[in-house]
C-alpha cells in the first residue's frame, strides 16, 4: 500500500471528512483529494500536520507493504467520537511499543493460555478461569489492589486512561505489532476502573477463542451479549474470591444481619464498586433473593454513596508509569528528539528540554551476585 | 559578511535563541535556513524559569525575508530514507527529519545546530560529524558568547556525534541493512 492509500485509510478510520481534516490540519480538501489519488505528492510537513490530525505516526505513511490489521474491541463504544478515539488509543499502543524498542525493553506478552472453544464457554468456565488467572498471577485475596501493577509490570499489557462518554466503557486490542493493550475511561472512579480492567482482561484471555473469525476489513468491534456476561461473570470472581468474600462479610454480620456501613467497608477492602460486592455476595449465596430483590438492595446502597463512599478518587495519568519511564530512558539515551519526547508525554517541548538540562551523568554500574 | 552560510537551526535552538533574547542579533549574523515545520508547528513561543510563557512569530521574519524557509518533498526523503531505519521518522522531530533530508540533498555545505541528541547520533552515522555545530561555538564565532545549558554545548554536540560515528563503525547505528 502506498502513501495515498495509506492517507485515505487512516483518514477514514479516524472518522474524519474533508472540512474536519482542513479544521485539523490545515490542508483543504482539494490538495487532500490530489494527496489521496496520487496527483500530488505532500511535502513532509503536511504529512506531519496530516499525521497529527489522523493520530499516525509519519513512519505509518511512509511504510512498506500491508497496513496491520488492528482491531478495537469495545465495551459500550462511545456514541460520538469512537474512531478518533480508537486513533488515539492505538497510536497510544504504538507510541508504548517504540519506547520499549527504543530502550530494548520489550516486555512479551504472559498471560495464562486459554485452550477453549467459544460454543462452550460457560459462567463456570469463566470462574474456573478467573481462579487460575489469580493464583497464576499471584493476586491473592485482594487482587483489585495489585492487578493493574501486575498487568502492566509482569504480564506486558498496556494499559491506558482517557476520558470518554458514556461512562462505563472500556476497550481491549490485541496486535502482532505491540501485544495487548486496554483503554480505561478516566471518569470513572478507580474501583469501577478495576472491574473494567478485570472485564477487558477476559476479552484479551479470549481473544483467539472468540474472534477466531474476524474479517479482514472489521477494524471495530463490540463483543455479543453473551459474551460480555461471561467477561463480567469473570472480573466479579477475579476480583472478589469467593472465599474471601465470605470471610470479610462474615466478620461483619451482627445477627444475621450487615450494615450498608459494613457493606462499603468490604467494598472498599477489594477495592470494587459497592454494586459490584453485592453481586457477588449475591452469587456467592450471602444474600439471598431474586434478582429483583437484589437490585433494590444496590439501588438503595447506591443512594447512600454520598453519605457513606469515603474511598479518595485521583484522576489516573493517561500513560502508565513505565511508559513515562521508558521515554525518560529513551531521551537520556539520545534514542528520541526532545519534541517527540514532549509529544510522548503530552508535555511542552520545555518541559521536554528541563530533562535535559537536567540529566546527569548515570551509567555507573554496581556488581550484583547472580541470580 | 555573514559569520556562517546556510544554518540549519531546529526547534529547541530557535525557542533558546529567544528566551536568551538573541535571535535578531544571530540572524544578522549569520545566513539562517529553518524548515518549514520548525515554523509552522514546532517552534512557537518560549517559558522562563517561572513557566511564563512568551510567545514569538517566525512567520514575520520569513515574510521580511530576515530568514530561508524550505520544505522537503516526500520525494526528496528518499536519499535520506534510504540510508536509515524507516523508525528514525518516529525519532527525530519532523522539523529535524527536514533539516537533516536537506542538509543530506544539498549541493552546497550545510550546517545543523541542534539541542537533540538523536540529531549528532544521525550525523555521526552518515559520517556528516563536521556538518554539525553546537550554539556555544556559533555564539562565540558571531560575538555573542554567554552561559549555555549542557545541550547547546560543543561537549554535548562532540560526545553524541562520536556516539553515532562508533555506531557506524560497530555497524550498531541505525543504516539500513544492504545486505
Amino acid at each position: 500500500m502506498g502513501v495515498p492509500e495509506r492517507l485515505q485509510y487512516a483518514r477514514q478510520r479516524a472518522g474524519l471528512t474533508g472540512p474536519q481534516v482542513k479544521e485539523r490540519a490545515g490542508i483543504g480538501e482539494s490538495s487532500l483529494s490530489e494527496f489521496e489519488t496520487g496527483k500530488r505528492e505532500p511535502s513532509l510537513s503536511q504529512l506531519h500536520a496530516l499525521a497529527g490530525a489522523y493520530r499516525r505516526s509519519i513512519a505509518f505513511f511512509l511504510g512498506e507493504g500491508p497496513i496491520p490489521h488492528e482491531v478495537v474491541l469495545w465495551r459500550d463504544r462511545p456514541e460520538e467520537g469512537s474512531e478518533d478515539m480508537e486513533a488515539r488509543f492505538l497510536r497510544l499502543c504504538e507510541q508504548y511499543h517504540n519506547l520499549e524498542v527504543w530502550t530494548h525493553e520489550e516486555a512479551p506478552l504472559s498471560l495464562p493460555l486459554v485452550a477453549a472453544s467459544r460454543d462452550g464457554f460457560s459462567y463456570g468456565d469463566a470462574e474456573v478461569l478467573a481462579k487460575r488467572v489469580r493464583n497464576e498471577l499471584n493476586l491473592g485475596d485482594r487482587p483489585a489492589l495489585s492487578l493493574l501493577t501486575v498487568l502492566e509490570e509482569v504480564c506486558g499489557v498496556k494499559v491506558f486512561h482517557l476520558p470518554f462518554t458514556p461512562s462505563g466503557t472500556g476497550a481491549s486490542t490485541k496486535s502482532e505489532t505491540f501485544g495487548a493493550a486496554v483503554l480505561l475511561n478516566s471518569r470513572n472512579v478507580r474501583w469501577r476502573r478495576n472491574f473494567d480492567l478485570a472485564h477487558e482482561l477476559f476479552h484479551l484471555l479470549t481473544w483467539d477463542v472468540f474472534r477466531t473469525d474476524l474479517q479482514a476489513e472489521v477494524t471495530s468491534y463490540s463483543a455479543s451479549e453473551y459474551e460480555e456476561k461471561l467477561a463480567t461473570c469473570f472480573a466479579r470472581n477475579l476480583l472478589m474470591p469467593a472465599d474471601a468474600v465470605r470471610v470479610a462479610v462474615s466478620a461483619k454480620v451482627k445477627a444475621d444481619k450487615i450494615t450498608f456501613d459494613d457493606m462499603y467497608d468490604v467494598a472498599r477492602q477489594f477495592d470494587v464498586s459497592i454494586e459490584a460486592l453485592i453481586w457477588q455476595m449475591n452469587f456467592v449465596g450471602l444474600l439471598p433473593g431474586r434478582q429483583e430483590e437484589t437490585k433494590a438492595v444496590i439501588d438503595r446502597a447506591k443512594g447512600l454513596a454520598p453519605l457513606l463512599e469515603e474511598r479518595e478518587q485521583t484522576e489516573p495519568p493517561v500513560c502508565p508509569e513505565r511508559y513515562k519511564a521508558l521515554a525518560i530512558k529513551a531521551l537520556r539515551h539520545g534514542a528520541i528528539s526532545i519534541g517527540r519526547f514532549a509529544e510522548y508525554l503530552s508535555i511542552s517541548r520545555q518541559g521536554a528540554m528541563r530533562y535535559v538540562e537536567q540529566e546527569v551523568t548515570d551509567d555507573e554500574e554496581v556488581p550484583v551476585a547472580p541470580a | 559578511m555573514k559569520k556562517f552560510r546556510l544554518l540549519l537551526l531546529d526547534a529547541n535552538v530557535v525557542i533558546e535563541l529567544f528566551r536568551q533574547g538573541i535571535w535578531d542579533r544571530l540572524i544578522e549574523a549569520c545566513d539562517v535556513h529553518l524548515a518549514q515545520t520548525v515554523i509552522s508547528t514546532e517552534a512557537h513561543f518560549y517559558e522562563d524559569s517561572e513557566g511564563v510563557r512568551t510567545d514569538f512569530d517566525l512567520g514575520q521574519y520569513c515574510k521580511a525575508r530576515k530568514i530561508s524557509v524550505f520544505d522537503v518533498a516526500r520525494s526528496e526523503l528518499t536519499t535520506f530514507r534510504a540510508q536509515f531505519d524507516p523508525t528514525y521518522f518516529e525519532k527525530l522531530d519532523p522539523g529535524e527529519t527536514e533539516s537533516l533530508a536537506y542538509l543530506v540533498n544539498s549541493k552546497d555545505t550545510c550546517l545543523i545546530c541542534s539541542a537533540d541528541k538523536i540529531v549528532y547520533r544521525v550525523l555521526g552515522n552518515l559520517n556528516r560529524g563536521e556538518q554539525g555545530i553546537s550554539l556555544e561555538e556559533i555564539l562565540q564565532k558571531a560575538g555573542l558568547g554567554r552561559k549555555l545549558s549542557w545541550p547547546f554545548s560543543k561537549a554535548f554536540r562532540e560526545t553524541w556525534t562520536k556516539k553515532g560515528f562508533q555506531e557506524r563503525i560497530s555497524g550498531t547505528g541505525h543504516q539500513r541493512n544492504r545486505g
